[in-house]
C-alpha cells in the first residue's frame, strides 16, 4: 500500500475511480463535477504522498493552513473525506495490481485502512521504508577458552626491568665533571674551577656554589 | 669569611643519620619480623618477601625524607588503635565514640576532605595576606589531612576483611578509593617539595586541584553511594593490582602537581603575583622533578599493566581505550622530558605544555571511564 501511495500512476487511477464511485449516477452535469472531484482526489493523494520535505498528515495540515481560517474546519473535513475515500480506492487498485480479490467495504477493512493511513503518514518520520522488529531470539551459551604461550616471557621481563632501570638512571644519575686548575702566581696560588654536566638543572648550580665555597674554605686553611 | 658559615662539609649518607633514624629503622624491622612470625603461616612466599622488603624500603624513605618517620609512627598508632577498637566486629563502628566520629574509614575520609578544604583556605589566606602563619597553618592542616586519609584507607582495608574474608581487598579498586589515593599522593609530593625548596607559596595552587578532587569525591559519595565497600570483581582479584594502581596514581598525582606549578609559573611570568611566588627557576625545577618522578612511575605502572594483561587477558597490549590513552599520556610526557633534557626546553612553552598535559592525563583518568568503554571498565561514572 505504501508503494502504491508512492506510485503516481496508481494514484491517478485511484483518484478517477473514487470520483466515479462517490458521485450518484443520475446527477446533473456529472462530467464536470467528476472531473473536479478527480482533481481534488489526485491533489489530496499527491499531498499525502508528499515530497522530500514532508508528507502524510503533516503535509496536509501545512496545506490546509493556507486556506482562510474561517473555512479551515470545513475544508479539513471535506479534504479528509476525499482522502479516506481515495485511499480506499488506492488500496483496491493496489490489490488489483497484485492479483488479489477485491474487498467488501466493512467495519474491519475500514479500520485497517485508517490504521494503515496513519502508519504510512508516520513512516515518513522513521525515514526508512522498512521497520525491523525483533520478535524473539535464541540464546546460545558458550564458554571460550583462550590459550596463550609466550616462550619469550623471560626476555620480556628482562627488557622491562632494563627499561625501568634506564628511566631511573636517566633522571637520577647525573654525570658531572670537575676541573680545578692550580697554577703558581707571584702573589700566591691561583685556582680556576670548572664543572660540567650534560644537563642544566638547579641542583647543578647549587652544587657548583657549594664546591666553590668548599674550595675557598680549603684554600684559606693553613 | 661569612660565606663559610652556611657550608657544612659533605658527609656520607649513613654518617648523616641520627639516632632517631636508626631507632625508626629498627622498629620497622622488628615490626615486620613480628608480623612475619605471627601471621607468616597464612602468607605465601611473595607476601613474605614483600613484608620483609617493606621494612628497608620504608626505612630508606624515612631516612631520605624525615617527615615520613613521624607519619609512619602516627599512622601505625592510629590504625592499630582502630583495629583494636573494632575487635573483629564491624558493628563497633556505630558503638564506639572514636570509631564513629574519627577513625572508622568513612569518618576518617570525611575528616580528610574537611582538612584538605581548610588547608586550601589557609594557604590562599596566607598567599593573599602575605602571612607566613596562614601558610604554615595550611601546611599543618594538609599534613593532618594526609594522616586522616591514610588512616581511613588502612582502616578501610581492615573493614573490608571484616565484611567477609573473601570480600577483603586493598582499597584501590574503584573510583572512590583511587580519588582518595590521588589526593593523598598529590598532597604528599607537594609537601615533600614544600620542605625541599623551603617555600609554601605553591600550596594554594596545588591545593586547588586536591580540593577539586575531594569535591568530586564528596559528590560521588553522596550521589552514588560510592563509599560502600563492594566485593572485587574476579578480574581484579590479583596481586598485580596492589602495585599497578598505586604506581599509576603516583604518575597522575605528580603530573597534576606539575600542571598546578605550571599555572603558578605562567602567572608569574605574565607579571601576576610576582612578589608572592618563588623564583621562576625554582618553579621550573619543581615542575621538572615532579614530571620526572611521575614519568618513571607511570612507566612502571604501564609495564606492570602489560604484564598483568598478559596474565589475565592473554596478551600484553590489546589497544583497550585506557591503554591507548595511557600510551598517549606516556608519549606526551616522554616528549616533554626529551625536549627539556635534550633541547633545553624551558620557560612558558614548557609550562603551557605541562598544563595541557594535565588535560590529557585527566582524560585518561576520567574521560575514558565516562565516554569510552573497554576492558578497564571498573571505575565507571
Amino acid at each position: 500500500m505504501r508503494a502504491a501511495v508512492q506510485n503516481p500512476e496508481l494514484r491517478e487511477l485511484a483518484a478517477q475511480r473514487y470520483a466515479k464511485r462517490a458521485l450518484p449516477a443520475n446527477m446533473q452535469n456529472a462530467e464536470q463535477v467528476q472531473a473536479q472531484l478527480t482533481e481534488s482526489a489526485r491533489k489530496s493523494l499527491n499531498i499525502f504522498a508528499g515530497d522530500e520535505q514532508q508528507s502524510g498528515f503533516v503535509a496536509i495540515s501545512k496545506f490546509l493552513e493556507q486556506i482562510p481560517e474561517a473555512e479551515q474546519g470545513k475544508a479539513a473535513d471535506v479534504f479528509m473525506k476525499i482522502l479516506n475515500g481515495s485511499m480506499w480506492d488506492l488500496w483496491l487498485v493496489a490489490r488489483e495490481k497484485e492479483g488479489l480479490p477485491a474487498l467488501e467495504l466493512d467495519e474491519k477493512h475500514a479500520r485497517f485502512l485508517q490504521l494503515a493511513t496513519g502508519a504510512i503518514s508516520d513512516a515518513f518520520f522513521y525515514g526508512a521504508p522498512v521497520f525491523l522488529q525483533l520478535t524473539g531470539f535464541e540464546e546460545v551459551k558458550a564458554s571460550v577458552l583462550q590459550v596463550t604461550r609466550s616462550p619469550g616471557k623471560n626476555v620480556v621481563y628482562l627488557g622491562c626491568l632494563l627499561l625501568v632501570l634506564g628511566v631511573f638512571a636517566m633522571f637520577y644519575i647525573r654525570e658531572r665533571r670537575l676541573w680545578v686548575w692550580i697554577r703558581d702566581d707571584v702573589a700566591g696560588t691561583h685556582a680556576l674551577m670548572a664543572l660540567s654536566s650534560q644537563r642544566k638543572s638547579l641542583d647543578f648550580e647549587k652544587e657548583f656554589e657549594q664546591l666553590k665555597i668548599h674550595l675557598q674554605q680549603l684554600s684559606t686553611q693553613p | 669569611m661569612e660565606i663559610t658559615q652556611n657550608y657544612s662539609p659533605y658527609q656520607g649518607f649513613f654518617k648523616r643519620l641520627s639516632i632517631a633514624d636508626w631507632l625508626y629503622a629498627v622498629v620497622l624491622c622488628l615490626a615486620s619480623l613480628f608480623a612475619l612470625s605471627r601471621f607468616g603461616a597464612y602468607m605465601d612466599v611473595y607476601e613474605k618477601g614483600i613484608l620483609l622488603l617493606a621494612a628497608p624500603t620504608f626505612a630508606w624513605l624515612g631516612w631520605h625524607w624525615k617527615s615520613v618517620r613521624t607519619l609512619m609512627v602516627i599512622l601505625a598508632v592510629l590504625s592499630l588503635l582502630a583495629i583494636q577498637m573494632y575487635g573483629g566486629s564491624l558493628d563497633m563502628a556505630n558503638k564506639k565514640f572514636f570509631l564513629k566520629y574519627l577513625l572508622s574509614s568513612q569518618s576518617a575520609i570525611l575528616w580528610m576532605s574537611t582538612l584538605f578544604f581548610l588547608s586550601t583556605l589557609f594557604y590562599w589566606g596566607g598567599l593573599v595576606a602575605r602571612s607566613d602563619f596562614g601558610a604554615s597553618l595550611g601546611s599543618v592542616l594538609c599534613w593532618s589531612a594526609v594522616v586522616m586519609g591514610f588512616t581511613g584507607m588502612l582502616v578501610r582495608w581492615y573493614e573490608s576483611y571484616l565484611i567477609g574474608a573473601d570480600v577483603g581487598h586493598i582499597p584501590v579498586s574503584n573510583l572512590y578509593e583511587v580519588f582518595i589515593l590521588f589526593s593523598m599522593i598529590t598532597a604528599l609530593f607537594y609537601l615533600y617539595y614544600e620542605q625541599q625548596y623551603r617555600t609554601r607559596q605553591l600550596g594554594p595552587f596545588v591545593m586547588l586541584i586536591i580540593s577539586a578532587a575531594v569535591g568530586f569525591l564528596l559528590w560521588y559519595t553522596v550521589s552514588r553511594d560510592a563509599a560502600e565497600i563492594q566485593p572485587l570483581v574476579p578480574a581484579l582479584q590479583s596481586w598485580w593490582m596492589k602495585i599497578h594502581v598505586p604506581a599509576n596514581f603516583i604518575g597522575y598525582g605528580t603530573f597534576a602537581l606539575a600542571a598546578m606549578v605550571s599555572v603558578a609559573y605562567l602567572l608569574k611570568s605574565k607579571g601576576y603575583l610576582v612578589d608572592r611566588l618563588p623564583a621562576l627557576e625554582v618553579l621550573d625545577d619543581v615542575m621538572y622533578k615532579a614530571i620526572a618522578v611521575g614519568f618513571a612511575f607511570f612507566t612502571i605502572a604501564t609495564i606492570l599493566g602489560a604484564l598483568w594483561a598478559a596474565e589475565a587477558w592473554g596478551g600484553y597490549w590489546s589497544w583497550d581505550p585506557k591503554e591507548t590513552w595511557a600510551l598517549i599520556v606516556w608519549l606526551n610526557y616522554a616528549a616533554w622530558l626529551h625536549m627539556r633534557l635534550m633541547k633545553g626546553l624551558r620557560g612558558q612553552v614548557a609550562a603551557w605544555w605541562a598544563l595541557v598535559g594535565l588535560l590529557v592525563t585527566t582524560f585518561a583518568f576520567l574521560g575514558v571511564n565516562m565516554f569510552l568503554s573497554g576492558l578497564h571498565s571498573y571505575g565507571t561514572l
